[in-house]
């Protein structure tokens, strides 16, 4: 890669890109995207006739994956999880039958240090090219030079609260910790995020690198907070649940939420001051993928490159798309109002998750926390 | 004295499925459980993940003894629910059809399987649930109880309701084998229906009541779901740690060192609660209490 796509990788994760930047290279991505050949290659011929993907249940709605099944006749079956760490232990196990794992930049490190993961040759990906320039050397993908993840979605995590309880706007983390909103907020139980949270909120500036002192910190506002607690979300769907209900009125949570506003509940995103958590998934392929399976998967990965899937994915669920082929069919309205213009605007207090430096150390604050 | 290998042949396909599918997995858990932990630098076998478990400063002890108190506190609530009911069906119905009917009705709502029926008490409990509804829309209360649900109280409801029937049939079966003829002696002789109950039905359906509290104990202190849909922040048991050493911290060898654990002390538990039922009977009937001959008769 040249020193301007280096660059760029470092941008990316810094939030130091200006609109103009990304603009430029959404352009030019998007054109190298065009000459990029048709959705599916001619490998999918030769690939298996289906294959198990390992995911959450919104990427794999049916409407998403009726496009890949009618162009390639290639069936995607999935196996459905809140927390990827539940497939890799399956897979660590032998038999778990996923050939296919989404994963992202707050997991990617620890997923491959399990070894249940296969690099993948992104030269037999004809939509690679239409990667937002950046992802593809995102940190977290890339291990001993060689890639194992595609990214093909991005977003933030971030505060989410009911308006029509909390009755003001809000945009402080302080409200998950306050004690007026004890009994009626929400937090995540996977992947150390509530760790992260709460180091966000103490201004912690290495929120995934945190020394003994502060994660003790870190565990010592988390007990504190945990009587004011509701309920400690294990999945998206549970989340939509307690905010619907109205069992909860504010939250730490992901972009799907947002959903319930069709059911008139007046949730609201927040870009909290003291920041959000930036992340990516990306598709991995794993060790139980043979020639066949392998084959089917990548065709997989170029059509959640393509045109139709992250169009999909950001009118349906509010998730953004790495892909700058299906930012380029997309509705004028609906890239604005998912920030695909300008990103760096919307990223201004967001930090890239990456898997903690010390997952022990931080899951050892969790259980802390759990069992207090 | 001439060797039979009759026992060997007939017991030898069984030993051999004991030995695979019991033995073998807890020599291998217990092998996973002397392994080092994530994060941890000592070497093959170590005691460190039991270290870990049973430090106070860790929380753990607490949840196991918070895990067994709420295993046991079912069970309690499960017999105080069924007993009556079992017996009124045993000894108060005469018509074995209805008695039928009453047992199948119970079996029928646990056709849905357990997730519909834990989650179904969101519906009840919730701050839009029927209760609350009930007492919001009356005017009783101005704003609904939030403690109704996501505690430790609406654990405890859906573990006895999921577990209750194991009790009821066991209890049911137990009261239905007494012969009637002991109860008419006893009331001839002078003696209460309340007298009758304790002095003569509960120290003959006490195997009864052994076998299910042991139905109602073993299960509950094994799930995860009631606890992880209705137990919020107080829903932290030692089987949702072990789930979740297993399925997100990737801890296989504190997961084992925590189901090693778990089964000791449920062991344990299982041992003491017959010991105390038995006691129980004792005391009630003043027979005497053989579990292994039938229950004293």
């Amino acid at each position: 890669m040249t020193d301007a796509s280096d660059r760029l990788t470092h941008d990316l994760f810094n939030g130091a890109r200006s609109r103009r930047d990304m603009l430029k290279l959404l352009g030019i991505a998007g054109a190298a995207g065009l000459l990029g050949g048709p959705l599916l290659s001619g490998r999918a011929q030769a690939a298996a006739k289906h294959f198990t993907w390992g995911t959450n249940a919104d990427y794999a709605r049916p409407e998403f994956l009726a496009p890949f099944l009618k162009a390639s006749g290639i069936e995607v079956q999935t196996s459905l999880f809140a927390d990827p760490s539940e497939i890799i232990t399956k897979l660590q196990s032998g038999g778990a039958g996923v050939e296919l794992l989404t994963d992202g930049s707050y997991h990617a490190q620890i997923t491959y240090d399990a070894g249940v993961l296969k690099p993948i040759d992104t030269s037999k990906l004809k939509n690679w090219s239409k990667l937002i320039p950046g992802f593809d050397k995102a940190a977290g993908m890339i291990y001993d030079g060689k890639t194992y993840g595609v990214p093909y979605a991005w977003g933030t995590d971030s505060m989410v609260y009911n308006h029509g309880i909390v009755g003001q706007d809000v945009d402080d983390l302080a409200i998950l910790f306050d004690k007026e909103f004890a009994g009626r907020i929400a937090m995540p139980n996977g992947l150390f995020e509530s760790v992260v949270v709460a180091a966000l909120y103490l201004g912690i500036k290495t929120p995934f690198a945190m020394d003994k002192d502060q994660l003790d910190a870190v565990a010592e506002v988390l007990i504190k907070q945990k009587p004011l607690v509701r309920s400690y979300w294990n999945d998206i769907g549970d989340l939509k649940n307690l905010m619907a209900t109205g069992e909860v009125a504010v939250c730490w949570g992901w972009q799907p939420l947002l959903e319930i506003r069709k059911y008139d509940v007046d949730v609201r995103w927040t870009h909290p001051k003291q920041g959000e958590l930036a992340w990516y998934d990306a598709a991995f392929l794993t060790r139980d993928a043979n020639a066949e399976s392998e084959a089917a998967c990548l065709a997989f990965i170029d059509y959640l490159l393509g045109e139709q899937y992250g169009a999909m994915i950001g009118k349906d669920i509010g998730y953004r798309t790495t892909s700058t082929a299906a930012i380029a069919t997309m509705d004028g309205k609906l890239v604005d109002s998912l920030d695909l213009a300008k990103p760096d605007a919307f990223l201004k207090n967001a930090v890239w998750w990456t898997s903690p430096t010390n997952p022990a150390g931080y899951q050892a604050v969790w259980d802390k926390v759990l069992n207090a | 004295m001439r060797f039979s290998r009759y026992p060997l042949i007939t017991g030898g396909p069984w030993l051999l499925l004991l030995l695979t599918f019991f033995v073998l997995p807890i020599a291998g858990l217990l092998l996973l459980s002397l392994s080092p932990g994530n994060g941890s630098a000592a070497a093959f076998p170590t005691l460190d993940n039991y270290r870990g478990i049973l430090d106070l400063a860790s929380g753990r002890p607490q949840v196991l003894a918070r895990t067994l108190g709420v295993a046991l506190g079912v069970v309690l609530l499960a017999t105080l629910i069924a007993l009556p009911v079992a017996y009124y069906l045993a000894k108060g119905v005469r018509s074995t059809r209805l008695q039928a009917l009453v047992l199948m009705l119970v079996t029928v709502t646990f056709l849905v399987g357990p997730l519909i029926r834990t989650v179904s008490w969101r519906g009840i409990l919730g701050v839009k649930g029927l209760i609350n509804t009930a007492l919001t829309s009356s005017g009783l209360l101005d704003a609904p109880i939030m403690a109704l649900l996501y505690g430790r109280p609406a654990v405890i409801a859906a573990m006895t309701y999921n577990s209750f029937p194991f009790m009821l049939f066991t209890l049911f079966l137990a009261m239905r084998t007494i012969d009637d003829r002991y109860l008419v002696a006893a009331r001839d002789l002078g003696a209460s229906a309340n007298a009758t109950f304790w002095r003569i039905v509960m120290p003959l359906a006490a195997p009864g009541l052994c076998v299910g509290a042991v139905l109602v104990f073993v299960p509950t202190l094994s799930t995860v779901l009631e606890p992880e849909m209705l137990g919020g922040t107080s829903g932290r048991l030692t089987t949702t740690e072990i789930r979740d050493q297993f399925f997100h911290a990737l801890n296989w060898p504190l997961g084992s060192a925590l189901t090693v654990l778990l089964i000791v002390a449920g062991g344990l538990a299982v041992g003491l609660l017959a010991a105390l039922l038995a006691l129980f009977a004792r005391a009630c009937g003043r027979v005497g209490l053989s579990l292994g001959s039938g229950g004293g008769r």
